[in-house]
């Protein structure tokens, strides 16, 4: 205590305190990184594997179970599940809580490591995890129609790519589109067998005739000269001249004699495009700890320095920058922070009436936002949406803790105490009403630290900022306040007399305290009804999405064909939607992607593509994202045969970040065969639709495409002496090709590529007409060696733990318990098979735990707060009272949220959580100060709550004012970033404009009602 | 005061709750193009296909019966009959033709002068005037300058043929492995030169189809670009146990350059024509193993089962389902056959 008195009579103190709060904060600002949201490190790992032109089946023999297995024998994993389709395989784990997110990483690499050599030739797992996505922050699209798509490939990925891996802070780079350069050999199939040849032949000679050697040194005087031989194929004449055989006049046949030698590219089953031109694509990633906007505008500036080496007519078109939602976000935040911050001090100046006091107070603002900075730096949080939202929000809220301070010290100046005693009786006085109306603030964000999962990774960083700006607040409002209002011969005679507002403000609240003390029990019930009716209509009539949508000035439609279906088919659909995009007089640039390139995390079939749609600059800008999308959604809403999905770039990303984790509700069937489990899944439909409470009931498992199956003619093929090796190896050469040699190019890998001319692949006649050499050198077709048919299999095959299974999604409606106890009954009549089984599972049951186990923790929360006014008042009926403030607060929260129709999210269950710390302050210094009267002025309870109505009116009104003057920039909006905050200002605000009214009229009635009852 | 600020923060929460309903201006709506095509009826024909190789029915292997240069006769690779294909060239032959021609001018000097003295002392050998010996003798000598002069006409005609090739009957060549003015020896194979009027396939069939065909006049197709008429003259009873299949031989009526003895080709037999319904390969839908058309019937759309049969290029069949004269759906067809798909298909949202 006597340090805190010297800290109070010496100015210097409190200077340096500021100063080092100032530095402090200003130090942590610059070094913290800027971030669109927070890092998602919830310990979920994606491995995905491409093999391209692989069938389900054999994609999931050969790549997707030697990966579960090793994945499988890591310790700590809660579950895996995978997918297999066409071509690719991802293979999700999740691991245990507790686990980080690089330990995850870390445990899946080793793992994925010790499988060298037992997955195919050309198949190389990538390691994605669940923030991976958001981290990739700015990407483009070069263009050129003069330069052949080999050479801008070429030039983006062996000479832009290295030099933008120099910027500071990014991660990975991914390029796709364009081609991988090759040469491609097509071999005449008549020719090949006039000289007796085959595939694998010329397949061997290719790769036999690139070689370089080493002859090792040849001594010449005084010099040791290696000897080089240098065998390698370099150019297209190399590979011409290739001998392949002897014609009957014993001359050497070249390979240019049977085959066409080409130069080209690789042959790729995806698209890229920007604005219907063949494109090649650059993505960013960024490092988890580095600021967006820093990394992003690096970048710009790397590409901008490298023009000069880019060959003549490239065009870059940049069509998603995570920088640039942020920067328009964060000038929008800054505003209504500035915004804020003079409305509250304006308020402050409105009932003070003095300038002195309104700067000394106001001084918390920028202090704790500083204090604050430092404490989330040394949290290693970033300056992210979340943060942000919760620093603007705090505003209003830091200044509480110093008016109730700088209020008491005054009203003790009124009673014309001394300046120091008045500093110290009225801190001291105040202290515990102050120290636990923060600590109960707090509290309520005590449940998040409990919030597992990407939910708790999202949330708590706002809870913990808003938690540190308000401890920092009440820190200031016991030390620097204080002993500002400790300034010698500065202070202005205090009157005694409030403004004449507040007097009419009391005169008219006297009336309404009166009716509710005299009418408790009809003001209760009312009460009561608003509150159950507020809350049902709320549900029953406002959106709920579990993020609120900011305009990012682009647009992610997505379209997904039937699945199977070809790659220019589905290219035809996305040149008409795009041709109907570029109408919108807003669309700047239109990115377009089709399939998954090599290399990338991508996992989409070509059924599925992607156009981002980069709008114009804001101001150019004549509608908002949701109305184009609006727009859309009715011009394309008669279109048939295609499902369109329609999210923002960042929106997406976040979404598809939690890909991997189940659906909310499903029953899963596993077992070993597919058919057998098609057949299983469509009786359990049938059983879900006749059990009741489940909509949209969907089973994905109906969907099939048409695959050619070849399957040997075992005996056949021992006749001729060949195997089934033998067989497919000369089947996936003449059909699928094969990379036979490589080598370097001007610093750039080239490949030779051997397959049949597309002539002689493109029907299924061609296929089963497929000559075949046998060991006696005779040639079969194909059909006549195997069995060739074409079969409906299922595009994907879905593991869960390592078994197959097919989930059938549903909607449920009502009670959820009684819905499964009813499906449970019914599926009792479906006849399982021995090794099949079925599972009611989902997110459901997560996000029940969830709220359960939050429940319960927000249950401990009010237990906790309760001990804490227990303690202060020492009493147990006054902090039930002071508790049941939570709810009429709530009314005012309903009557707003319905008033602006606000979509119920995150947002606004924080704003809810804030609300319940915030509303009980309020009651907390109108109980304290009635129980103060009656004890030391032996007041009855009426004549002791009429008058700490009137004397706590002003705090009241001071401190709720200045919040939601505070808020109110944010509840109107002023940048896309306010999306963000609108429904927790709307919340707050809505809820505070009922909690002065309640907190005056109705905690009074109830404290009369229990007082009188139990006598205390 | 207080009723402004009232409507102040009243105003303010109305008007923020406007990003909520954002309204869309006038859109239209827009449907994928579509087109059509009507169903038309086609010649088809029944067939069998496989691989084979041509033989020509004359075919005459270019081996040099000189050391020489070749020259080429630079006009292609199809002759006439009597065209020159090439000639040998070089000193040997140039030495040699000058010998022969040397001979040839010393015999028909010899010749010249022994018919002179035959022509002027011919009265006197009829009439018996000359002695028998000398009468003999100059018969003998225009017997022998005659005969010489036959010989050495012969002689350098044989070898002129030897050293300039023509064709010696209408067809091309192929297999050509020399170059223009290279040297080449005595008794190696310069190329091929067939007769284009007369080819056959070798080929191996699978299946008994062939024997009931054979000897009937068939539409040939070779590497599905070249048509010819022909007939199957033989399809051997036995399997091949090389190939597993029965060995026939076809009788071509012609065929196109760049085709030659020996090539292997893709062949197909087209035989008993038939008119049947086709619609473009683009028409066609696959689903579930089945074949589906979208036929448009009264601005209205139906899928339509069909049965498919033989594809020619980019048309295909209809064995069952679809009638000449009906209107399906091309492009666009497979987005209509799946218009129900925003319901049956879920997708993570």
């Amino acid at each position: 205590m006597n340090l805190w008195k010297k800290f109070i009579r010496r100015p210097v103190y409190s200077l340096l305190l500021i100063l080092i709060l100032v530095f402090g904060g200003t130090w942590s600002l610059m070094r913290m990184p800027v971030d669109y949201f927070p890092g998602l490190k919830y310990p979920l790992i994606n491995v995905i594997s491409q093999y391209p032109g692989i069938s389900p089946q054999d994609m999931e023999i050969l790549v997707t179970r030697p990966i579960e297995n090793k994945l499988q024998g890591i310790r700590g994993i809660h579950r895996t599940s995978s997918i297999s389709s066409i071509g690719i395989s991802q293979v999700t784990v999740e691991f245990n809580q507790g686990y980080s997110i690089t330990e995850a990483r870390q445990l899946a690499t080793a793992a994925i490591s010790r499988l060298s050599g037992q997955l195919p030739d050309g198949v190389h797992p990538l390691i994605d995890d669940l923030g991976g996505r958001m981290q990739k922050i700015i990407s483009f699209t070069f263009v050129n129609s003069s330069l052949p798509p080999t050479e801008l490939r070429r030039f983006v990925q062996y000479r832009l790519k290295p030099a933008l891996h120099s910027v500071a802070g990014i991660s990975r780079i991914d390029v796709f589109g364009g081609q991988r350069p090759a040469y491609i050999v097509e071999p005449n199939i008549n020719a090949m067998r006039r000289l007796n040849l085959s595939l694998e032949d010329l397949a061997r000679v290719l790769k036999e005739n690139s070689i370089a050697v080493s002859g090792r040194y040849l001594r010449m005087g005084h010099l040791d000269i290696p000897v080089r031989g240098n065998g390698r194929i370099q150019t297209q004449d190399d590979i011409r001249f290739l001998a392949v055989g002897k014609n009957s006049t014993g001359l050497p046949v070249f390979l240019k004699d049977i085959a066409q030698i080409r130069q080209g590219g690789l042959p790729e089953h995806y698209v890229v495009r920007s604005d219907r031109q063949p494109a090649v694509a650059l993505i960013v990633q960024k490092e988890d700890g580095y600021g967006t906007i820093k990394v992003a505008r690096a970048v710009e500036r790397k590409l901008q320095s490298l023009k000069n080496i880019m060959p003549a007519g490239t065009v870059i078109r940049k069509f998603y920058d995570q920088s640039e939602i942020l920067s328009e976000s964060m000038g929008g935040v800054k505003i209504e922070m500035l915004i804020g911050a003079l409305l509250a001090m304006l308020a402050l100046f409105f009932f003070l009436r003095r300038l002195t006091p309104m700067l000394i107070v106001s001084l918390t603002i920028p202090l704790s936002l500083f204090s604050a900075a430092m404490l989330m730096y040394f949290s290693s949080f970033s300056l992210n949406m979340m943060t942000l939202a919760a620093l603007t929000l705090s505003i209003g809220m830091v200044v509480d803790d110093s008016i109730i301070v700088m209020e008491n010290i005054e009203r003790f100046l009124e009673q014309k105490n001394t300046l120091f005693r008045s500093v110290v009786q009225g801190t001291k006085q105040i202290l515990a009403a102050d120290v636990s109306g923060t600590l109960t603030t707090i509290s309520v964000f005590i449940p998040l630290l409990f919030v597992g999962g990407f939910l708790g990774n999202l949330i708590l960083p706002f809870g913990l900022t808003i938690g540190y700006t308000l401890l920092a607040s009440l820190l200031i409002s016991l030390t620097v306040i204080p002993a500002l209002m400790n300034r010698k011969g500065k202070i202005k005679k205090i009157t005694a007399e409030p403004p004449a507002f507040l007097k009419r403000f009391i005169s008219l609240n006297d009336r309404w305290f009166r009716f509710g003390m005299r009418y408790k029990k009809s003001m209760f019930g009312g009460l009561t009804l608003l509150f159950v009716v507020g809350g049902v209509l709320v549900i029953l009539l406002n959106n709920i999405r579990l993020m609120p949508s900011i305009d990012e000035g682009a647009l992610l439609l997505e379209y997904v064909l039937r699945p199977g279906v070809s790659l220019s088919e589905s290219y035809r659909v996305a040149e008409q939607l795009i041709g109907e995009i570029r109408k919108i007089p807003d669309a700047d640039n239109i990115y377009l992607r089709i399939g998954s390139p090599e290399g990338t995390y991508y996992i989409e079939d070509v059924n599925k593509g992607e156009l981002l749609v980069k709008m114009k600059p804001g101001k150019l800008r004549t509608q908002n994202i949701a109305a184009i999308i609006s727009q859309l959604k009715e011009k394309f809403s008669s279109l048939e045969g295609v499902v369109l999905l329609y999210h923002q770039p960042t929106q997406e990303k976040i979404d598809e970040s939690f890909s991997g984790l189940p659906a909310f509700f499903g029953v899963s069937v596993s077992g070993d065969n597919l058919d057998t489990l098609r057949s299983l899944a469509k009786r359990v439909e049938i059983n879900m639709r006749q059990s009741g409470g489940l909509n949209n009931i969907i089973n994905n498992a109906q969907f099939t495409v048409p695959q050619i199956e070849v399957t040997p003619k075992r005996a056949q093929l021992a006749y001729y002496g060949l195997n089934a090796g033998q067989l497919m190896r000369q089947l996936s050469l003449a059909f699928r090709g094969r990379v036979v040699a490589r080598f370097v190019k001007e610093q750039t890998p080239v490949s030779v590529f051997l397959r049949l001319p597309e002539a002689d692949r493109n029907n299924i006649e061609k296929l089963m007409n497929l000559p075949v050499r046998t060991q006696n050198g005779s040639y079969l077709p194909l059909n006549r060696l195997a069995n060739i048919r074409i079969r409906e299999v299922s595009p994907t095959i879905t593991h869960l733990n390592g078994q197959r299974e097919v989930t059938l999604i549903a909607e449920p409606e009502g009670k959820l318990w009684t819905v499964v106890s009813r499906l449970k009954q019914n599926l009792k009549s479906v006849m399982f098979p021995p090794g099949y089984s079925y599972r009611i599972r989902g997110q459901y049951q997560t996000l029940l735990k969830s709220v359960r186990s939050f429940a319960l923790v927000i249950f401990a929360a009010v237990i906790f707060v309760y001990l804490l006014l227990y303690l202060q008042f020492n009493s147990f009926w006054q902090p039930f009272v002071i508790l049941l403030k939570i709810p009429l607060d709530f009314i005012g929260v309903f009557a707003a949220l319905l008033l602006t129709r606000q979509t119920l999210n995150i947002s606004v269950g924080i704003g809810l959580l804030t609300l319940v710390g915030v509303s009980v302050n309020n009651a907390i210094i109108l109980i304290d100060m009635v129980n103060h009267l009656r004890r030391k002025e032996n007041m009855t309870v009426e004549q002791a709550l009429l008058q700490a109505v009137h004397l706590r009116t002003r705090p009241i009104l001071m401190t709720g004012l200045t919040t939601m003057l505070a808020l109110l920039p944010a509840a109107i909006g002023f940048g896309i970033g306010s999306k963000i905050h609108q429904p927790f200002a709307i919340t707050l605000i809505g809820g505070m404009v009922t909690g002065i009214f309640f907190s005056l009229n109705v905690i009074p009635a109830l404290y009369a009602a229990f007082a009188r009852r139990l006598s205390k | 005061m207080r009723s402004l600020f009232a409507i102040i923060l009243f105003g303010a929460l109305l008007f923020s709750g406007q990003g909520c309903r954002d309204k869309a201006k006038d859109a239209g709506s827009f449907s994928l193009r579509k087109d059509s095509v009507k169903v038309n009826s086609m010649t088809l024909f029944k067939q069998v296909g496989g691989y084979g190789r041509l033989e020509a029915i004359s075919a005459e292997n270019l081996i040099v019966r000189f050391n020489g240069n070749i020259k080429l006769n630079g006009q292609g690779t199809t002759f006439k009959k009597g065209q020159l294909i090439y000639r040998l060239t070089g000193q040997d032959i140039e030495l040699q033709k000058m010998k022969l021609e040397n001979a040839l001018s010393k015999a028909k000097a010899r010749f010249d002068y022994e018919e002179s003295v035959y022509s002027r002392k011919k009265k006197l050998i009829e009439n018996k005037v000359l002695p028998r010996k000398e009468r003999d003798k100059i018969i003998y000598n225009f017997t022998a300058a005659k005969e010489n002069l036959k010989q050495a006409e012969t002689r350098r005609r044989y070898f002129l043929n030897m050293t300039a090739f023509k064709a010696p009957f209408d067809g091309f060549l192929s297999n050509l492995s020399v170059n223009q003015g290279e040297y080449v020896q005595k008794g190696r194979s310069i190329g091929l030169f067939s007769s284009n009027s007369g080819f056959k396939l070798i080929g191996t069939s699978y299946g008994d189809t062939l024997f009931s065909i054979e000897s009937e006049p068939l539409v040939i197709e070779l590497n599905g670009v070249f048509q010819t008429g022909g007939r199957i003259m033989f399809v051997e009873k036995t399997i091949n146990p090389t190939s597993g299949g029965h060995t026939f031989w076809a009788m071509l009526n012609s065929v196109s350059n760049g085709l030659y003895s020996g090539s292997y080709v893709r062949y197909a037999l087209k035989f008993d024509p038939y008119q049947a319904p086709v619609v473009p390969k683009t028409a066609l839908v696959l689903e579930k193993g089945k074949f589906y058309v979208v036929q448009s019937v009264g601005g209205k759309y139906r899928n339509v089962a069909v049965t498919v049969g033989r594809r020619v290029n980019d048309l295909v069949e209809i064995k069952e389902g679809l009638k000449p004269g009906a209107v399906v759906l091309t492009r666009g067809a497979f987005e209509i056959f799946h218009r129900n798909l925003q319901k049956t298909l879920k997708l993570a949202d």
